[in-house]
């Protein structure tokens, strides 16, 4: 804060309420000394800003027009556009819901249901009266393994179940005061160390509890004096066993322990480590036979809680993968260049940049067959080639990290867990189409990934492997980080484009491509994070290396993010040509409880779903084209037989019709009006020809739209209704097959009701009247199918049964 | 290199590359565009401009699209239309608001009222007169017995009472009738076709008016001495019709250059096969009198009335049409007027050659039953007094003071851009329909009228950027930006100010760049300066009204004094 007298508050022009803090203009005036006056500079003052106040108040934005080049057309467009920035004061914290795909099919619609009616917040409020909390809902956290999500503030907890809601608060507001007292101090790594205690500390793991897990080992390996270093490393991807601690004995082997909790920490490290001193070790044993007296318990985690790396389990989940992407994951410190370096780190780079051919270079990526990984699967080097041929004194190398699919996670682990990696191939592509300036544009949600990478551009320019003439080759470059704030359509290169260059994320039309005309005019290559991420790669192992892995148009790797209903999840890399189903069932372990698989989401909002019976569709770009889905950047969401997929339909229009940056008439429409089709089948209200219409609206936005976004728009919809329209034919007559849309099912309980009270005591609209030992009964008029109670029933005596027509 | 390409098969060649629309319009082929306008950058939002590349079969906006070589470009062909019709209907599924207000819709002549009340209002009673005579003929006649349909569909029923509409028009119809010289509605280019018109009742004499109109001679045969047929009988209270009144409307369709061929019965003084011989088209408009008269000439008459085809108005014989009571007794002075209207476009359709179609209705937007709140912000549009009702009214009609008055209660609920609203031109030459993709709600009615030089409905947006471009480029302090995303996204001006803040400078050009009503001049809604809204009747006026009134004399006067006080 300013040390400046805040303004008086009769004085204050604004809309400054009694309610709203009074704002301290000069804070505003530091904020434009310290990040700049351009218009390039909006999105990251706004951000600024609303870090400061929690929301961006009316007299900041009026000082932010004086004072600045900044125009107030610009600061009210952008500042309404990205769906990151407020213009309401809010509580004191936030809550943020992920409504991504997988968070979806897992139950998260009833949770901000749950947190509204938790706090009293009424449909048309977001804030609780005593300001101590708002709520909103979010894209995707990219957590998805751990859905349903739910942030508060800077926490992420995972698996979170309706009935828990309250003791979820009541564990943030607790663990507050804790949180505060966190020292981000680095410790030295102990010189005597015999081994390492590995701990991934990515969003989804941290979501898991690895943060505490990992404070729970530095304190015990001080308190007990122990040989030991604790590492945060890159993540192995297996979210499904989060958090993973691995322990790595020198020269001995690792041990690999899953879904570890805080308490086990101790017993543990015991396992595999002795204290440094007779005195800890001594204390160690005391303690190890207090603690047994005390529990009664012998600690072993193997059997507790943890799967050891000898256990078959981790086995399939690994064995399946081939990681050139995500190379010497669970291994490699994302923090330190060291580390990158002592594991092939910037090989590749240093054979580009002392002497390499840049026609060779791009001949190299065209022999490897790579492909965008971002979806569209243009092949790299042509777009590499044709940005090289543009003559133009500057020119610009953008990584594309808006890793927007709601369901999709690689990015975001790449980014967190591979950040010089991502660089290298940057300073590559940069080194061959002649740039000296680059972006990575990172999704608002991910955070820690943009620590990551800044904390990554700063040691690679301190040890002068970025910025002025990179390790004396005489080639440069500078990176920046630009962060998004929040809108889907970003993720098009266009949209993109405008985003960095401070202005509203809305597309425009092509030719001219970027690499003819991007950024502020100048050729520019934009490619996505995993793309960049294949480049060393392919130039330390050879491009016929790469190009031997996969089918005959889809060559090398591709990391999905796999969750849904499966039994293990998280980020995987396979080899292309592999099959839908071994990725399901080999590597995920299958559908969890013994359910069938139904279908496999692929591509997010623009693709569409591969049902159980074309399973064995191989990853493959135009074999997934040839199915109605797309290979996408990678979000691969799997569905049961309870999954309903009108209401699949109807989620992704929804979040389309959110996301539509508005420009153009049919997918600002278009996308409004099929989902009014799609809300009226799960809410039985559809019309005579309802059916016939969506199909009619779908063929207008696909042909007519302007940008990606509108034209793929359509392809849930069209694929969900091309492979299982019987299920939306139910829906016309009342009936949701899958029993999910919650307007067309109701709950009951049957006899094997003991009358024990718990759905009553938990239901938060007392719909059930409490009658202890009696059989109890739902007040379907006050149920609003929160499924609280069928997941308290201790007996399973609660059903979901279709709602009898009137 | 030059680029050669072709557009719908015609050969064009550029030396220097540019947009589709742009090399289309060097050929002199329009391509439809909302959000494109010349001398502002293209904005690709609209998607109405989209064409079809036939060699690559691709689809493209041609206002941002450039021209290639070998492109055969095609702007009309039946996958596009069918496009650009998509799009409107998805545009028309999102727009708020009336194209034409429902006092014209209901009006079976389809005059613009809401035009002429403001030209009323404002004392621009030559201009008034014409928006009368553009869609009605003998409108002193008609209004002192109109049924008024317009009445029961003004939105301001809603409130309190209907705009009386009828005694409006009435006050501007006399008002011209007792001019020297009273105001004579433009004619079409002489066409040298002849039409007769039997009977010289409302019917007959309407016939007279529009056929004139469309450029051709008439001639109207009327078996008594006078022409007025059953105007002149019982049928129609004479103390409501005095003579001035027939008299002065026979005078102006006399001025216009129709003859009257009096004591000229059909059957005794002329032969149908005369009249058909010497003209291009025989209309018969003789009233329910006249059926004995065609029962004797051998012409087949039911008991209803003359029989024709309700399409073309044509009897069984060709050329031969027929309109008014002779079709179908009893009917009301305002459906005589509707049927000779309708007559005349055969009729006109018929000798010029061309198919018979009648009256085409243009595309017609329609906002339908008002939401709640919503008849608040019509009303805050007009003044808050009750409806006037003189004294005198029916055997004088109003007084200036009162016809002003009561024109100031007018909500105005038409479309400034009626005229020039390009969604609503496309919506009519692509056979748009307004349900096609009906939303599951409308959105609000919402009006900004603040004195800013331009008035902004945001239902009528299509969200085409072209006044963001416009405040933008003229530097404008505030201006236009575009809020919010999606769906949900509208126009406003920056950082929540008022309109007139947003335009402090170009008012005029974003009203000029605006593709639809969304943003219109409010110039023709304000009084006339020197007169707040709502103020009293000016004692002056009053009497001109009166002295004029009561001697039969011209308006010249009051015209005068009108455009003395309107400074």
């Amino acid at each position: 804060m300013s040390e400046e007298p805040l303004e008086d508050p009769k004085t204050c022009p604004g809309t400054c309420g009694t309610k709203t803090p009074q704002v301290d203009l000069s804070a505003v005036d530091a904020m434009v000394a310290r990040i700049g006056r351009e218009p390039v500079h909006l999105i990251p003052l706004l951000q600024e800003m609303q870090k400061q106040w929690n929301h961006l108040p009316a007299t900041a934005l009026e000082r932010l027009a004086e004072t600045t080049e900044i125009t107030p057309d610009a600061i009210t467009g952008v500042s309404t556009f990205y769906s990151q920035f407020r213009h309401q004061p809010v509580g004191k914290h936030i809550i943020k819901t992920c409504v991504g795909t997988a968070c979806h099919v897992s139950g998260a619609s009833i949770l901000d249901e749950t947190f509204r009616s938790h706090l009293g917040i009424g449909e048309e409020e977001i804030t609780s009266d005593d300001n101590q909390f708002t709520v909103e809902e979010v894209a995707c956290l990219g957590c998805c393994m751990l859905a349903p999500v739910v942030q508060v503030d800077d926490v992420i907890y995972g698996d979170v179940e309706a009935f828990n809601i309250p003791n979820l608060l009541t564990d943030f507001l607790a663990s507050e005061a804790a949180r505060a007292g966190e020292s981000g101090e680095r410790e030295e790594p102990r010189k005597d160390a015999v081994g390492e205690a590995r701990i991934c500390v990515c969003s989804s793991c941290v979501a898991g509890g690895a943060f505490q897990v990992f404070e729970e080992l530095r304190k015990i390996v001080r308190e007990m004096d122990l040989p030991v270093r604790v590492k945060k490393v890159g993540c192995k991807g297996a979210s499904f066993e989060t958090p993973l601690v691995e322990i790595s004995i020198y020269q001995r082997g690792r041990h690999r322990y899953g879904l570890v909790k805080p308490t086990d920490v101790r017993a543990l490290l015991l396992k595999h480590f002795r204290p440094a001193s007779w005195l800890r070790r001594t204390g160690a044993t005391v303690f190890h036979l207090l603690e047994k007296l005390l529990t009664d318990e012998d600690w072993d985690p193997p059997t507790r809680f943890s799967k050891d790396v000898r256990q078959k389990i981790d086995e399939h989940f690994e064995n399946p993968q081939t990681r050139y992407v995500t190379e010497h994951s669970g291994i490699l410190d994302p923090r330190s260049i060291d580390d990158y370096l002592a594991h092939d780190g910037f090989v590749a780079m240093k054979q580009c940049l002392e002497g390499g051919d840049p026609e060779h270079i791009i001949q190299d990526m065209l022999d490897s067959g790579l492909r965008g990984r971002g979806g569209a699967g243009f092949p790299t080097g042509m777009k590499w080639r044709f940005t090289r041929a543009e003559k133009n004194e500057v020119k610009y190398v953008i990584c594309n990290g808006d890793e927007g699919d709601p369901g999709a996670f690689m990015d975001r682990m790449i980014l967190e867990s591979f950040p010089f990696r991502v660089i290298e191939g940057m300073i590559v592509a940069a080194y061959v189409i002649g740039a000296e300036r680059g972006f990575l544009y990172i999704r608002a949600e991910y955070p820690l990934a943009t620590e990551r990478i800044l904390n990554a551009i700063a040691q690679c320019e301190e040890r002068g492997y970025l910025g002025e003439n990179i390790l004396g080759t005489g080639v440069s470059l500078k990176l920046e980080v630009v962060e998004g704030a929040g809108a889907f359509v970003c993720g098009e290169e266009t949209a993109l484009m405008s985003a960095i260059e401070g202005g509203r994320g809305m597309p425009r039309f092509r030719p001219p491509f970027p690499a003819q005309s991007g950024l502020w005019g100048h050729p520019t290559l934009i490619n996505n994070v995993e793309t960049f991420a294949s480049v060393s790669w392919i130039i330390r192992n050879g491009p016929e290396n790469f190009a031997a892995v996969g089918t005959e148009k889809s060559k090398g790797t591709k990391t999905f993010a796999l969750a849904g209903k499966v039994v293990r999840g998280g980020m995987i890399e396979v080899p292309m040509g592999m099959t839908i189903r071994e990725i399901v069932e080999e590597i995920g372990g299958g559908i969890p409880e013994g359910r069938k698989l139904k279908a496999v989401l692929m591509g997010g909002p623009s693709g569409g779903c591969v049902p159980e019976h074309l399973a064995d569709t191989p990853v493959d770009y135009e074999e997934i084209s040839k199915v109605g889905a797309i290979m996408g950047s990678g979000g691969m969401v799997v569905l049961d037989e309870t999954d309903c997929m009108v209401d699949i339909a109807r989620y992704f229009m929804r979040f389309l019709q959110d996301e539509s940056c508005g420009k153009c008439t049919p997918c600002r429409i278009g996308t409004r009006r099929m989902g009014e089709i799609l809300e009226r089948l799960c809410s039985g209200r559809s019309k005579k020809g309802d059916l016939d219409r969506l199909e009619t609206l779908a063929a207008i936005t696909k042909e007519g739209s302007l940008c990606g976004l509108g034209v793929t728009a359509p392809n849930p919809v069209l694929s969900c209704l091309k492979y299982f329209r019987e299920e939306f034919e139910a829906h016309i007559n009342g009936q949701c097959p899958a029993r999910k849309c919650v307007s067309l099912i109701r709950y009951d309980i049957d006899d094997e009701c003991i009358g024990c009270t718990r759905c009553a005591q938990y239901c938060p609209t007392d719909a059930i009247p409490m009658n202890p030992y009696h059989h109890h009964v739902i007040q379907d008029p006050l149920c609003t199918r929160c499924d609280i109670c069928l997941q308290v029933c201790p007996v399973d005596a609660i059903h979901i049964v279709d709602l009898e027509k009137e | 290199m030059p680029i050669k390409l072709k557009i719908d098969s015609q050969e064009i060649e550029l030396e220097e590359p540019t947009t589709i629309i742009r090399a289309a319009a060097q050929l002199g082929i329009e391509i439809p565009a909302m959000c494109y306008k010349e001398g502002y950058d293209y904005f690709t939002s609209c998607m109405m401009c989209v064409v079809r590349d036939r060699v690559s079969g691709r689809t493209m906006p041609a206002c941002s699209a450039q021209v290639a070589e070998g492109m055969e470009i095609e702007t009309q062909c039946d996958e596009i239309r069918a496009a650009r019709k998509a799009t409107l209907e998805l545009l028309l599924s999102d727009h708020v608001g009336d194209c034409e207000a429902p006092c014209q819709r209901l009006c079976a002549i389809h005059s613009e009222i809401p035009k002429m009340i403001r030209e009323i209002k404002d004392e621009k009673f030559e201009e008034a007169i014409a928006t009368v005579r553009e869609d009605m003929a003998i409108p002193s006649i008609l209004e002192r017995f109109c049924n008024a349909p317009c009445e029961k569909g003004c939105r301001r029923s809603a409130f309190d009472e209907g705009v009386s509409i009828r005694h409006l028009t009435r006050f501007i119809a006399d008002w011209d009738l007792k001019r020297e010289r009273p105001f004579l509605p433009s004619v079409k280019e002489d066409s040298g076709k002849k039409i007769a018109i039997v009977g010289s009742g409302a019917t007959g004499l309407s016939l007279s008016f529009y056929l004139t109109r469309a450029g051709h001679a008439c001639t109207v045969y009327e078996r008594e001495g006078q022409p007025g047929g059953r105007l002149r009988s019982a049928d129609f209270d004479q103390s409501l019709l005095p003579d001035w009144v027939i008299d002065g409307e026979l005078r102006v369709l006399e001025l216009m250059g129709v003859e009257f061929r009096n004591n000229c019965a059909l059957g005794d003084q002329v032969s149908l096969e005369k009249l058909r011989a010497g003209h291009d088209g025989v209309v018969l408009a003789c009233g329910e009198t006249g059926k004995e008269l065609l029962e004797a000439m051998g012409v087949p008459v039911t008991e209803k009335g003359l029989k024709i085809n309700p399409k073309t108005a044509m009897t069984g014989t060709e050329g031969v049409f027929a309109a008014g009571n002779v079709v179908k007794k009893g009917m009301p002075i305002l459906k005589s007027v509707q049927t000779a209207k309708q007559t005349a476009e055969c009729v006109s359709q018929f000798v010029n050659g061309q198919p018979i179609e009648g009256i085409v209705e243009i595309y017609n937007h329609m906002m339908g039953r008002l939401q709640e709140g919503e008849i608040d912000i019509f009303v805050s549009g007009a003044d808050p007094i009750p409806r006037v009702k003189p004294e005198k009214l029916e055997a004088e009609g109003y007084d200036l003071a009162q016809a002003k008055l009561e024109g100031g209660r007018c909500m105005h609920c038409d479309c400034r851009a009626s005229h020039n609203c390009l969604l609503r031109i496309y919506s009519d030459d692509y056979g748009a329909k307004q349900n096609q993709f009906k939303g599951e709600e409308r959105a609000k009615h919402s009006h900004l009228n603040q004195n800013a030089g331009a008035v902004y409905e945001s239902g009528k947006c299509i969200k085409c950027g072209l006044c963001v471009q416009v405040t933008q480029k003229e530097g404008e302090s505030y201006g236009f930006t575009f809020v919010g995303r999606g769906f949900d996204v509208t126009a406003g001006v920056a950082l929540d100010k008022t309109l007139p803040e947003g335009l402090e400078k170009v008012a005029d050009q974003v009203v000029e760049a605006c593709p639809t009503g969304a943003l219109s001049s409010n110039e023709k809604y304000q009084p006339p300066q020197g007169r707040p809204v709502g103020a009293g009747p000016e004692p002056a006026s009053t009497d001109g009204v009166e002295a004029a009134a009561g001697h039969g004399e011209s308006g010249g006067n009051l015209e005068d004094k009108g455009a003395g006080e309107g400074k």
